[in-house]
This record gives structure tokens, sequence and C-alpha cells, in this order.
């Protein structure tokens, strides 16, 4: 239902073009979780901000298309894109940091959605927000709270309820699970993946987590540089990962045992500024070929839906 | 969390603001003993004044009792708002002071009001088209003003309206008449005045503090939900700009009724400050003295309005 084509955005930054994102292509099928992994600058964000067509002012989508039920976001007038901010796509964010209003209380925000839809008069909007609040396990003394409040994990409760107040067809959780402690990262896991097996949601969930993203995500995407590295289903990419990138990503995560070495992957991240041609990911990568600085993207394995952008993935 | 209610923030509040006036009034008692002169002789400059006039002066205000003693009387005398009898007007300093006070606010409030709405407006209109060239110009605009000395700016206004003629550069009525039109007449260049030069700064407060706000996490959350404009502006961003303001606004508030001697001296505006210029001439210390304390008291009270005012709108300070 959410088909992602040749996506390419960019950043205009006082130091040259970053580009955050280049010819991404990505399908959502209705209902399932997708997980997006990747690091810091791999524009898993940015493609987040992308679907919901809020990116900051310096950015462009240079090319590509984003079709929601056959429908290309890219070609709706502003006025309906907004229409569809917050009623068909719906967005979580980091709420442990400062996604919430500091003046507003809790159930004015949550119910704020259905009254910006038109869903709703104050009287009802209140009375659902205290009823999705009391779903995603807020108790009815924190509804009336402000934000400072509340804990770092009933500050992300409430901007889940927030998100699916609308009844949403499709959520992106951008980092939901950052900056917060372990337990609580589980529970609001838990959460998002109840809300979205309940209502029907077709989720996007980006993390940097892989191990938390394979508990609730059904395929992966793993994203380094603006680029696609692999995809497939959860079971295919964790146990049989055809990229270079994502078998570095997995022995990168420490196990419950404490007798394995942690390797960790060397080297830096490519810049946004600066993508060298080929892979992006050949200096940092064992299995290096000549080839790989002339490597175009062009898929190199494939095996029913799982995918993966490398040349060399034969010596994995 | 202990939670405090809004009113006894309230009472923290004034507590504290009663025991920072005491402090003030102390310090003005000792301000005064440590300058140089004797008050006798300051009070009667005459050179015939013998040793025995001169003692029998100080006996009758008291100046021959110990220093603990005078500041007791000071501290009770301070209580009943009788700060002494001007050296120059030989009347007392609370009944100079107070019309002088009312004479200046006339003319400060709506000069802050004004200003300050005015700054409001601007300072979103041009953050919300921030780096735009609408932006520039709003907020070079507002930075010339700022800039500008108040009694040169007051000092062009005098000769430009003295050029046009008619409309009325000194003073606060004319003689023996007491109607609002008049008055309005006469407020009209020091009021301009003080909106331009004091607009500058809220503008470039307002906008810069509203730039900050549109980038806050909790903006792109709004975005997210469908939000228009005017919703993103009025019911996220402004308020929240706002808290900043508040404090600059109060600070102001305080601070206007000695930023005002300035434009009350150019335009022999008969308030506190054209009184301070004044008595600076005369030597005239019980009213200095007086002055002081009313510009003291001006910033402690609108500091305690600013606390009261943040206590009501940014619930982060009511639960502490």
């Amino acid at each position: 239902m959410l088909n992602i084509s040749n996506l390419s955005v960019s950043y205009s930054t006082d130091s040259g073009i970053a580009n955050a994102i280049t010819d991404l292509s990505l399908d959502v099928n209705e209902g399932e979780t997708m997980g997006l992994v990747g690091e810091s600058g791999s524009g898993k964000s940015t493609l987040g901000l992308a679907l919901m067509r809020i990116l900051p002012k310096n950015a462009r989508i240079v090319s590509g298309s984003m079709m929601v039920y056959g429908k290309d976001l890219m070609s709706l007038s502003r006025g309906k894109m907004r229409r569809m901010r917050g009623e068909t796509i719906s967005m979580v964010f980091q709420g442990a940091m400062n996604s919430l209003n500091p003046l507003m209380t809790v159930e004015k925000q949550v119910s704020e959605p259905l009254l910006i839809h038109g869903k709703a008069n104050m009287r009802e909007a209140l009375a659902t927000a205290h009823d999705i609040l009391g779903k995603v396990g807020l108790k009815s003394s924190a509804w009336k709270q402000y934000p400072h409040q509340l804990s770092g994990g009933m500050k992300q409760r409430a901007v889940i309820a927030m998100a699916i107040i609308t009844n949403p067809k499709i959520l992106i959780a951008d980092e939901p699970t950052t900056g917060l402690d372990v337990v609580t990262q589980m529970a609001i896991v838990r959460l998002l993946k109840e809300t979205q097996r309940e209502m029907n949601i077709t989720m996007i969930f980006i993390s940097h987590d892989l191990p938390v993203v394979a508990k609730i995500a059904d395929r992966i995407s793993i994203m380094y540089g603006g680029r696609l590295m692999e995809s497939g289903t959860t079971n295919d990419v964790i146990r049989n990962p055809r990229h270079p990138y994502t078998s570095k990503l997995l022995a990168s995560v420490p196990d419950i045992s404490g007798n394995q070495i942690i390797s960790g992957i060397p080297g830096e991240p490519v810049s946004a500024l600066r993508l060298p041609a080929g892979c992006l990911f050949r200096e940092r990568c064992e299995i290096a070929l000549k080839e790989c600085a002339s490597y175009n993207y062009d898929v190199s394995f494939e095996e029913k839906d799982h995918r993966a952008y490398c040349i060399n993935s034969g010596a994995l | 969390m202990a939670t405090l209610t809004f009113s006894s923030y309230i009472a923290k509040r004034i507590a504290l603001t009663v025991v920072s006036i005491f402090i003030i009034i102390s310090f003005n008692f000792f301000l005064f003993r440590v300058l140089p002169g004797n008050p006798i002789t300051l009070l009667y400059r005459s050179p015939r004044l013998t040793l025995n006039q001169e003692k029998s002066l100080a006996i009758q205000f008291g100046l021959n009792k110990p220093e603990w003693e005078q500041y007791l009387l000071y501290i009770r005398n301070a209580l009943e708002g009788n700060f002494g009898i001007s050296f120059y007007y030989k009347v007392s300093v609370t009944s100079e002071l107070i019309p002088a006070l009312e004479n200046s606010l006339v003319l400060l409030i709506p000069a802050t009001i004004i200003s300050v709405l005015l700054g409001i407006f601007t300072g979103v209109f041009s953050a919300w088209r921030e780096n735009s060239k609408t932006d520039v110009a709003v907020l070079q605009t507002a930075m010339a003003f700022y800039a500008m000395p108040t009694f040169w700016l007051g000092g062009i206004f005098i000769l430009l309206a003295i050029y046009i003629g008619g409309i009325p550069v000194a003073g606060e009525y004319s003689v023996g008449s007491t109607s609002i039109l008049n008055l309005l007449e006469h407020m009209a260049l020091p009021l301009l005045t003080l909106v331009l030069v004091y607009y500058g700064q809220f503008t470039i407060m307002m906008r810069n503090s509203l730039r900050d706000v549109l980038s806050e996490d909790y903006i792109v959350t709004a975005y997210a939900k469908g939000a228009d404009s005017r919703r993103i502006l009025y019911t996220h961003a402004v308020p929240n700009a706002m808290l900043p303001m508040i404090s600059l606004i109060a600070i102001n508030l305080g601070l206007m009724v000695t930023g005002a001697i300035l434009v009350e001296t150019v335009f022999s505006w008969p308030g506190i400050g054209y009184m301070i210029y004044e008595a600076i001439g005369h030597l005239d210390y019980p009213m200095l003295q007086g002055a002081f304390i009313i510009v003291t008291f001006s910033v402690v009270l609108a500091n305690l309005l600013a606390d009261m005012i943040y206590g009501m709108v940014d619930p982060r300070i009511r639960y502490k």
C-alpha cells in the first residue's frame, strides 16, 4: 500500500549539498511493520519526515515518488497533504525528549488531532482522548498533567496516544524508544506492536537498535549513507544477512552470555556531503573488491522478498 | 513530587519582595551616610551659620543621635511614607514625588503597552518569515531604533515639531489647561520617542524567541498532527515564545522609570526622571533618596508582577 520509488532527498547546508537519501525504493504492505535500521546520518529519519512532507526548509525532495494507496503524496496540494497528516499518516517522535508542548496538558494535546481534522467537538475529543490514554496505559491522574510532570515512558505513551487517536492507516515511529530505560523500551515496543495489530495499522519503525527492531518488525530494511543496503523479512535478514554491513551490525550486538567479543564496525560513516562513488560501505568493508568502486546499485542478490545491494554477498 | 499550589507560590514571592524592599530601604540609609558633605550646611547654604545654630539644627533633625537610632527612626519614617524634607523645595519629598510618579506613569504605561504590542506583532511577523527580505528589513529597522539615543531622537522630533509648528514640545499641559486633549498633544512626542526606542528591543527579542521555539520538536509534532500555520503559531509557538518576553517586559517596566530620565528631561515632562535630573543639579539629597526608593520599588514590584504572570502561564514554575 505504501510504495516509495527512487526517492532522493538533499539538504542545502553551509558546507554544500548533503545527499540524505539517494535513489531509495521501498514497498510496505498493508498491516505489516517495516523496521528501518541505520546509524545516525543514514537518512532514516529524513525518510520519515519526507513521507509526512514536513522536511525542514533547507531540504528538497529531488526526485522519486511516494505512493499511498496508489496516490502520490508528492502530487498533493499543501492543504490536502496537511489534511492527511495526523489523519491518514501519523508520526510518533521521541516522546522522552521535547515532542510535547510544555504549556499544554496531556489530554489537550492528545485530543488536538481530532479538533484539527474536524472529527469531534471539544467535549467529544476530550472523551476520546481519555479513552485512548487509558488504552495506552496512562492513568486518569496523568490526563490533566503537564509534560514535565510525566516520566519519559509516560510521555512516550502520550505521544503514541496522540498519533493513533485519529485511527491512521500508516504510523511512522521515529526512534520511539530512544532515551528510555531498557524496561520502558520493551513496554513501549510491546504497546506499539499491540496497537499496530489491534488497529491494523501499517507501521514504519525507525531505529538504530537492530535487536529492538527485530522484536517488532515483520520485515527489515537496512540503510547506510542514504541508500538501501538490504531488505527482507526479519527472519531472513537476521538469520541470513546478505550484506556485510548487516552482518557487521549483527556482530555489534552483545549477547547475554557475555563470552562473545563485540566487534563493532571500524572506520567512520560516510558523510552525506561527500558520498564516494561506487558502494558506500566499501571503505569499512572487509570483503570489498576492486569492482566495488564502480558498483552502481543494481540489485545483486535477490531471493523472493530478500534483496541485498552487494556484489560480493556470496563471500558472506 | 510535592506540588506547590499557586497561592503558596505567590505568597513566597511576596515574602521575598518584602525582604528585598527592606534591604533596599536600609541600603539607601547607609548610601547617603557615606556621601561627602554635611547635610546641615547643605540645607542652609549660609556661611553665617554659627556652630550653635548648626547644633540646634542637628538636634531638630535628630542628627545628634547615634547612627543606629537614626536608622530605626529612618525605617519608621520610611514605613510611614515619610522620606524627609526636600532641601530645595522645603516641602516633604513625598508630596513632590507622588505627583511626579503619576506624571511618569501617564507617559510610561501607554509607551510600554504600545511598544510591547508593536514589538510582539512585528517580531512574530518577522520570525515566521525567517531569513526572508521582510525579516531582514524588520530586524534592521528594529535594531536602528534600538540603537538610537533617546535624547537624540527626542531632539530631532523637537526640531521637526518646531519646523512644522503647532505641536507642543515641552511640559505636560499648556499653562492653565487641564484638558485631556491638551495632555494628549503634549504626550505625543515623548510617547513617540519612547515607543520607537523601546519597540526595537521587543521586536528583536520576540523574533529570536519565536524563531527558537519554531525549531523545537513539539512544533514538528504539531505539523505532524496536521495543524495549519495559524494553529502552529498561535496555539503552540507564540505562547511558548512569550515566556522570555515576560521577564524582558518586567525588567523594562522597572527600568523605564529611570530610563525615562532622558525623555522627560528633553521634553521637560514633570515626572520622576525629570525630578531626579533637577535634584542632582540642586544637590537635593532627600529628594534623590526618595526618588531612588521609588525607582527600586518599581523594579522590585515589576519583578513580582513578572513572577506572578510566569506562575500563571508556565506550569513548570507553578509546580516545583
